[in-house]
């Protein structure tokens, strides 16, 4: 289930010595969380920037340059719309952003980002680290708060990682950034604080 | 049948069985109770992490694999069924960070519900080294070579009582795996050597010195006797609590009364904002929570005892 062989596209610039791979993520099955539902609905709202997310990564290889390119938009939109409906009672989905006329009927509104470098490679390591961005704002658009996620996955130090390998790590990554994204309901002071201020109590709920 | 009449080739079979059917009717119970199980703290892989595969192979061979998790991928079914709090990035990595996790209700249920009663939670460093050896050319035979490689691991390991979310043991592994070999032409031919049989034994002793540690809710326990320039800090903790080594085994310690009587006279703070000398209603030892390195050093403290949970 995890290995799919990467979507190459092979862009091969021989003068330059610069390589370059696109890499399809396989996106991850997630467990269902060991948390009690947050009895609350929010919007979730993807970005264009979000869905179409191809964050690259620089990688050295015996001197010459890779790199790569990870197509992590849908992915990661199904890890978090997964994510979020495992945690809250309802999620709806906001389709424009920033609302236009009365408030959104949400205890709050959800927008996750990848930053333009949201993918390092580690190769002494190894490790793959994905990031996000997850900002919170209120249902008539007031900014609340904003934390960051990274999802991590790697081998064994010594472990050179194959091309086949490394879409496998980021699949891996995506479902600890999703482990990342439950957990910091619980974790982050600035959600707990939004969450205590709608009347939830995130400790009595795991 | 009378039982005289019973061969003693027979009478010897039937009590071989009847043993084997009294084992299998506690065997459950036992497993239910006293499951063992392994997880990584510092892994990069949900699924798939060889230290921790070696390690559930080592204390599946010397206690019964909790029956919910299966023998093989015993980390992974539990890192699923805890999910998300052993996942990498999330998992805990501190001594306080995993006594607040295992207080979590449906944490514990859970493992319970599993039959894992200790958990060991470990982190672990690997390194390694591949070498290349010489190459030639033999007549008709074409061409040869030789290769090795080695690899070492370190672990730091800590036995977790669920049940009374308290660290009851930990220990060093390490141990190592060599590989060399030689090919000729397309045949290659290699010896391998592992000592990972001597670090089996010795995490199945640490979890056995574990279950024969005896813990009583509610009652504290010396850990160890030490003097007040050796208590050293924590530095993962954002305070310098008292404590054993560098970060564990918990950050909440119960003093003797006579320390806290001395951190009393003393007029020291750094007891906690609770009232920091609290009478145990089975008895008259007070306890001190959250007492601060500076707190014990200057109050000359000399014991420190484990905290364990009230169920």
């Amino acid at each position: 289930m995890w290995c799919r062989v990467p979507l190459i596209v092979g862009l091969t610039m021989l003068v330059t010595g610069c390589t370059s791979f696109v890499h399809g993520v396989t996106t991850p099955t997630l467990p269902v969380p060991l948390v009690q539902t947050i009895p609350l609905t929010v919007g979730v709202h993807y970005t264009p920037q979000f869905r179409d997310a191809q964050p690259a990564a620089r990688r050295f290889v015996a001197g010459s340059e890779i790199v790569d390119v990870y197509q992590l938009g849908a992915p990661s939109v199904a890890v978090f719309d997964a994510a979020l409906r495992q945690v809250f009672e309802n999620v709806i989905e906001v389709t424009s952003w920033p609302p236009s006329d009365e408030p959104l009927k949400v205890a709050g509104v959800l927008i996750p980002a990848i930053p333009p470098n949201g993918v390092t490679v580690y190769l002494g390591q190894p490790r793959i680290a994905v990031e996000y961005r997850i900002g919170l704002y209120s249902s008539s658009g007031g900014e609340i708060g904003s934390w960051r996620v990274v999802g991590i996955s790697g081998g064994f130090a010594g472990e050179m990682p194959a091309l086949t390998t490394i879409p496998v790590w980021v699949s891996e990554a995506l479902r600890s950034a999703a482990a990342g994204v439950v957990a910091s309901f619980f974790r982050e002071p600035q959600a707990r604080a939004w969450l205590e201020a709608n009347g939830v109590h995130p400790d009595a709920l795991r | 049948m009378k039982l005289d009449a019973v061969s003693p080739l027979c009478r010897y079979w039937l009590g071989v069985v009847g043993a084997a059917a009294l084992i299998g009717m506690s065997g459950p119970a036992a497993l239910a109770q006293d499951g063992v199980a392994a997880l990584r703290i510092d892994a990069t892989s949900s699924h798939d992490d060889k230290l921790e595969a070696t390690l559930a192979r080592c204390i599946a061979n010397a206690f019964p694999p909790p029956p919910a998790l299966g023998r093989d991928a015993q980390a992974a079914a539990l890192r699923d069924a805890l999910f998300p709090w052993f996942d990498p990035g999330v998992a805990p990595t501190t001594a306080a960070e995993v006594s607040a996790l295992l207080e979590q209700r449906l944490v514990r249920e859970q493992l319970n519900i599993l039959g894992i009663r200790y958990l060991i939670l470990f982190s672990g460093g690997t390194s390694s080294t591949s070498r290349t050896g010489d190459v030639g050319m033999l007549p008709y035979l074409g061409i040869w070579g030789s290769w090795s490689t080695d690899r070492s691991f370190r672990l730091a390991t800590a036995i977790w009582d669920v049940k009374y979310r308290a660290a009851v043991g930990s220990g060093q592994l390490a141990w190592s795996e060599s590989q060399e070999g030689v090919w000729l032409g397309l045949f290659p031919a290699f010896h391998s050597s592992s000592t990972e049989s001597q670090v089996c034994e010795k995490i199945v002793e640490l979890v056995r010195g574990a279950m024969r540690s005896e813990i009583e809710p509610g009652m504290a326990k010396v850990i160890k006797e030490i003097a007040p320039t050796q208590i050293a800090p924590a530095t993962t903790a954002a305070h310098k609590w008292c404590n054993i080594e560098s970060a564990g085994p918990d950050s909440r310690v119960w003093l003797t009364a006579e320390a806290c009587e001395l951190a009393r006279e003393a007029g020291t703070k750094g007891f906690g904002s609770e009232p920091w000398c609290l009478a145990d209603p089975q008895g008259n030892r007070p306890l001190c929570y959250y007492a601060t390195y500076e707190a014990c050093s200057a109050a000359k403290i000399t014991q420190l005892y484990r905290c364990v949970p009230r169920e």
